[in-house]
């Protein structure tokens, strides 16, 4: 399978996981745990499965090294949107939270990396 | 009413609305879609020109709650998204076990099975956490109302 094939499929597997958990936090209440779905792994659970069957094993690997970095900085980033959310609209709060997640993930992933 | 802390539990028990599935617009989950895809095909295309590591910092980014949490401010309102952001915080921490399982166990076991149990602890991080947090406090708060004071 090419390059572009496998990021089509990813693309695809990838938005389509999304919405399942979407609906499933629709479908539940209250709001907090409706939450719990939002950060679930469904991403990684479409890019990991593509990447074990188009690279293998070593590769799955290092992906979800660098996860445990971008999923730190996810713990800080919807932490930081609770408090952020009192002051400031949510595009901003989602903004700001940003840039903290990308300062978080940057700071864990550099010792995995290395 | 006041808006209940990060360790105050909700007013509302879990339970389950299916018919609320019926209220979610084709627009709003075309966006959750393109999200989705997006972030993956971002994570792919990072693996392929940098190394897989830095792609899979992708594999958790945020933009997908992002997307909810404005959806929910401009439809519901900030409170409501609060809410979702703090059942997101122990989203998140089950994530991160996710990735730390998988990095434990890939090579030790077949694949699939790793991503299976890597699923089982994501869901027990993120649920579990939660009846923690706050189903079981909550329910010892009520029963404390319950006990009848002597004296």
């Amino acid at each position: 399978m090419s390059d572009v094939a496998t990021l089509a499929v990813k693309g695809l597997a990838g938005g389509a996981l999304v919405v399942a958990f979407a609906l499933l936090g629709e479908a539940v209440k209250p709001k907090r745990f409706a939450g719990l779905f939002g950060a679930a792994p469904a991403v990684a659970l479409a890019g990991l499965t593509v990447t074990l069957l188009t690279k293998g094993v070593g590769d799955a690997r290092h992906n979800v090294t660098g996860m445990v970095a971008g999923a730190a900085g996810m713990v800080v980033y919807a932490a930081l949107v609770v408090v952020l959310l009192r002051r400031v609209p949510a595009r901003a709060a989602s903004s700001v939270a940003l840039l903290v997640w990308a300062v978080v993930t940057a700071a864990v992933a550099v010792p995995l990396a290395s | 009413m006041s808006e209940p802390s990060f360790f105050e539990p909700p007013d509302e028990s879990v339970g389950a609305q299916p018919e609320a599935i019926r209220e979610v617009s084709p627009r709003d989950l075309a966006l959750r879609f393109g999200f989705g895809a997006a972030t993956s095909v971002v994570a792919g295309a990072l693996s392929l020109a940098t190394t897989p590591i830095i792609g899979g910092v992708m594999l958790a980014f945020p933009a997908i709650l992002a997307a909810s949490l404005t959806l929910i401010a401009d439809q519901e309102g900030r409170s409501d998204a609060r809410e979702d952001a703090r059942g997101a915080v122990l989203g998140a921490v089950g994530l991160a076990a996710f990735a730390g399982i998988s990095v434990a166990l890939f090579g030790h076991l077949p694949a699939g099975l790793v991503l299976a149990v890597a699923s089982a602890v994501w869901a027990a991080v993120a649920l579990g956490g939660y009846w923690v947090l706050w189903v079981a406090r909550r329910r010892s708060a009520q029963a404390e109302q319950r006990v009848p004071r002597i004296g």
